[in-house]
């Protein structure tokens, strides 16, 4: 393919590219979150169009694409959090486990009990850090004070956060530093054990130390979890991810292990937009 | 060339620039100033007349007020206070008590009641034969005799009345004169009749006959007796006027006196400096005489007092009054923080504003009680819950037309609806009031809590929701708590305004005049209000120029209210968001 022809997208590519990779990558390894044909409209645009992937359990799935090419809002629609944008609509199939996620009789607050999410910028609650930590914890109904501190302590453990706070759990979450803020929301999304965590630009509000940390503690929590991540940093999704997936303008272009993905890129566009032709 | 013309444009735009900034600069810092002052003049009056209410020269009245109707222990040094102002009274009440019943005027007493004794006795006496004859005559032969008869009888007692009241201007009696020819007035029917009584012991008189005998007998004297008294009154009225002036100030001056007079402000003198110099100048200083002008239309005049008693013993009386104002009054500069715990006594003259606050809190309270839950419910329905619809525009559009209707018709409603037609009290009572009071500031609460709502981040609810919570939970333990400091503010500062507001208590709550209520009698009882009483106190108070002083602090005390509400607010909104922003 030539370069004029990648800068107009394929008219459809969704449709072929994920039996291509499941077959790439083995039928043995499942698919915790699985979308067929998933569209998503805000109004009467089409954001996500026709989108055929899928987030491997226990994996890292990275997300990459310009600006506006539809990755957060595919991200957003796996706990549903789109929902709270007026006028957005979906069409064909997003699962958790076969189950669909946009089903009428579906639980929505089960499912996001199921699919934790951190957000791009940090977004602690005006509460302690411990109140931030065992919000999710709470909300379950867990109301004992020790099995409380366990998951606290152990969530804050697990995100790496712990030695840091743990003489100041009852100080405002506010006064952490950006890194730590989101360190601890990724703490506040792990203690409530969810299965999927989907993660998006966790670190574009962050210096590159505090990246550094959190990218330590997606491969640290890789295999446990099956983690989604949106990322505009071709590096950190080549270092964290073991599966990419590249959209653009609402289309998935291609989908594949990563290290594939970045060395052997089967798409023009995707070979240009990694080696930063445009985007 | 160019390129110098261009720079020059440039250099003219950027001065022009500086030019206008600085003169927005300026026109701002000036419309502060303005503010500033506009405050400064409206508040500092305020601030100052307020103070006053509590802080002021009390003279021995206040106190004597305090110790006798509120049944305060008074300090030694006031109750001495107290003896040496009533000491040094003394030489003006033996003056006046002079002036009113000299030594002569007994003398002159007995003169008269002589003369008048022996008119009197005339009837059975002397003249007995006379009258005989006539009472049986046939009338009106028999009425014009007796005419003629008691015309003769007391043609010496009216000539010695006469001669008296000619002389009483020159020797000073006309005071204890008039009250001698009144209190001869009232006896002489009685002494007529006894007499009459007497002369029937000769020749029994029929009843009808007897009936015409007395007044016949009475009417001449009667009628002389009072024509003299009203010209001594006249001639007195002068000095009844400035006597009653020194009563003003002082207070009455005879425990008697003081037993006769009912309402407190005739009991009492003038308990603050202030009123006291006013009354001083008033009425004591200066009297109104009646006079008649080149037409011989009767008119007031107002003259000096030393001028007008000059020379006399009422001169001399002012020349004391003059010289022992203070002893007699003993101002002392006090605190009387009763002016915020008494009862009022005597519409506002005496006393403090214990139950208009009492009325505000109450009013301000319930309405809160009321409007808060309310307000915040409906700022979470629209805010979280109500999807854009018709109905929900709809309602929007009532709070927004209703935060616009005239207070005044907030309370018309309150009469209308609350107390006739649901019949939530039997008249006026602060339950209606604070519902209506409520009813006005719902719109105000719900708008600010659905702007503190809407201004909570997006991010909360994200990471609320993200975390598994339902609307309700992520509301109550995100989005609630986040708003908080905003809510509160608006709610708070709707609290200052239901405080001060007149319109909507006026047919719903507010009483003029009443006790501090009682927590219990709040769902039937009106109550006083500080909105209210200012208005009442200002425009429909008789002596309003006499209760500048409680006018001025009850606005104070409102202001003071409000201002502190708001104070409040702004320092819980403070203390929430730091404590939120760590």
């Amino acid at each position: 393919m030539t370069q004029t022809e990648t800068l107009q997208p394929p008219p459809e590519p969704a449709e072929k590219r994920p039996a291509a990779t499941a077959a790439e990558c083995g039928q043995d390894e499942d698919f915790a979150v699985r979308a067929e044909n998933f569209s998503v409209y805000y109004g009467s645009f089409h954001a996500v169009k026709n989108v055929s992937t899928g987030f491997r359990r226990g994996k890292v799935t990275a997300i990459i694409g310009p600006s506006g090419c539809g990755k957060s809002t595919f991200l957003r629609c796996v706990n549903r959090m789109n929902d709270l944008v007026e006028g957005c609509t979906t069409s064909g199939l997003l699962a958790l486990d076969g189950v669909d996620i946009y089903h009428k009789r579906l639980d929505v607050v089960e499912l996001r009990r199921r699919v934790g999410m951190v957000f791009q910028r940090p977004n602690p609650f005006p509460k302690s850090i411990y109140e931030n930590v065992a919000f999710g914890a709470r909300l379950k109904g867990v109301s004992s004070r020790s099995k409380l501190d366990e998951i606290v302590e152990s969530s804050l453990r697990r995100a790496a956060l712990w030695d840091e706070v743990k003489d100041r759990l009852n100080s405002n979450a506010l006064g952490m530093s950006g890194g730590q803020q989101q360190r601890m929301c990724i703490a506040r999304a792990l203690a409530i054990s969810p299965e999927v965590l989907l993660m998006d630009e966790p670190c574009s509000a962050l210096d590159p130390k505090s990246t550094a940390r959190i990218e330590d503690l997606i491969a640290e929590l890789s295999g446990e979890y099956t983690i989604a991540i949106v990322t505009h940093n071709m590096q950190q999704a080549a270092r964290v991810s073991d599966f990419t997936a590249f959209f653009y303008e609402g289309s998935l272009i291609e989908y594949g292990a990563t290290d594939r993905l970045f060395t052997n890129p089967q798409c023009a566009a995707t070979n240009d937009y990694i080696t930063g032709r445009f985007g | 060339m160019g390129v110098i013309a261009k720079k020059n444009v440039e250099k003219m735009n950027d001065s022009t620039r500086k030019v206008l900034d600085k003169s927005f600069t300026a026109l701002s810092y000036c419309a502060l100033a303005a503010m500033g002052a506009a405050v400064l003049l409206f508040l500092l009056p305020i601030a100052i007349n307020g103070a006053g209410a509590v802080f002021f020269n009390a003279t021995v009245e206040h106190w004597k007020f305090l110790e006798e109707n509120l049944g305060r222990e008074l300090q030694p040094e006031v109750s001495e206070r107290i003896r040496l102002a009533d000491e040094a009274r003394v030489p003006l009440v033996q003056m006046i008590d002079e002036f009113e019943n000299p030594p002569f005027a007994a003398e002159l007493e007995e003169s008269l009641r002589k003369s008048f004794g022996d008119a009197v006795k005339g009837i059975s006496g002397a003249r007995a034969d006379e009258l005989s004859k006539i009472v049986s005559l046939e009338n009106p032969e028999r009425a014009r005799r007796l005419k003629e008869f008691s015309a003769r009888l007391w043609a010496s007692f009216v000539d010695t009345a006469q001669k008296a009241r000619a002389k009483s201007g020159e020797d000073g009696t006309s005071i204890p004169l008039e009250k001698i020819l009144h209190a001869l007035e009232e006896e002489l029917t009685d002494r007529v009749k006894a007499e009459i009584s007497n002369f029937e012991k000769r020749a029994k008189l029929k009843f009808s006959v007897r009936q015409q005998v007395r007044r016949a007998l009475c009417a001449p004297a009667s009628k002389e007796l009072l024509s003299e008294a009203e010209k001594l009154h006249a001639q007195n009225a002068a000095y009844q006027e400035f006597k009653s002036g020194v009563e003003e100030l002082l207070g009455p001056l005879s425990a008697e006196r003081k037993e006769e007079l009912k309402l407190l402000r005739q009991r009492y003198g003038q308990p603050r400096l202030d009123l006291a110099e006013n009354v001083m100048d008033k009425s004591v200083r200066t009297i109104s005489v009646r006079e008649r002008d080149s037409a011989g239309t009767e008119i007031l005049k107002r003259v000096s007092s030393a001028e007008f008693f000059k020379g006399t013993k009422v001169g001399e009386m002012l020349r004391y009054i003059e010289g022992n104002f203070t002893a007699m009054l003993r101002p002392e500069f006090t605190a009387y923080w009763g002016f915020f715990f008494d009862d009022p006594y005597d519409s506002n003259i005496f006393g403090g504003i214990w139950p208009m606050i009492l009325g505000t809190f109450y009013l301000t309270a319930g309405s809160m009680i009321i409007a808060a839950p309310l307000g915040i419910c409906a700022a979470i329905y629209f805010s979280e819950y109500a999807k854009p619809c018709r109905l929900v525009s709809i309602l929007q559009m009532c709070v927004g037309t209703l935060a616009g209707v005239p207070s005044i018709v907030f309370g018309l409603f309150g009469l209308a609806f609350l107390i006739n037609t649901l019949k939530v009290s039997d008249s006026k009572s602060v339950l209606a009031g604070a519902i209506t009071l409520a009813l006005l500031v719902l719109p105000t609460i719900i708008r600010s809590c659905e702007e503190a709502l809407k201004a909570v981040p997006r991010s909360y609810r994200e990471a609320a929701f993200g975390l598994g919570a339902g609307k309700w939970k992520a509301i109550r333990s995100v989005i609630l708590p986040a708003a908080l400091p905003s809510m509160l503010t608006g709610i708070i500062i709707s609290m200052g305004r239901a405080a001060g507001e007149t319109a909507p208590i006026i047919f719903t709550a507010a009483t003029s005049a009443g006790a501090a209520l009682a927590l219990g009698d709040v769902f039937t009882q009106p109550t006083p209000a500080l909105p209210w009483n200012i208005y009442n106190l200002c425009s429909e108070h008789e002596m309003a120029e006499r209760v500048a002083h409680v006018q001025y602090g009850m606005v104070l005390t409102l202001i003071a209210i409000v201002l502190a509400l708001n104070f409040a607010a702004i320092l819980i909104r403070a203390k929430l968001q730091r404590k939120m922003k760590a």
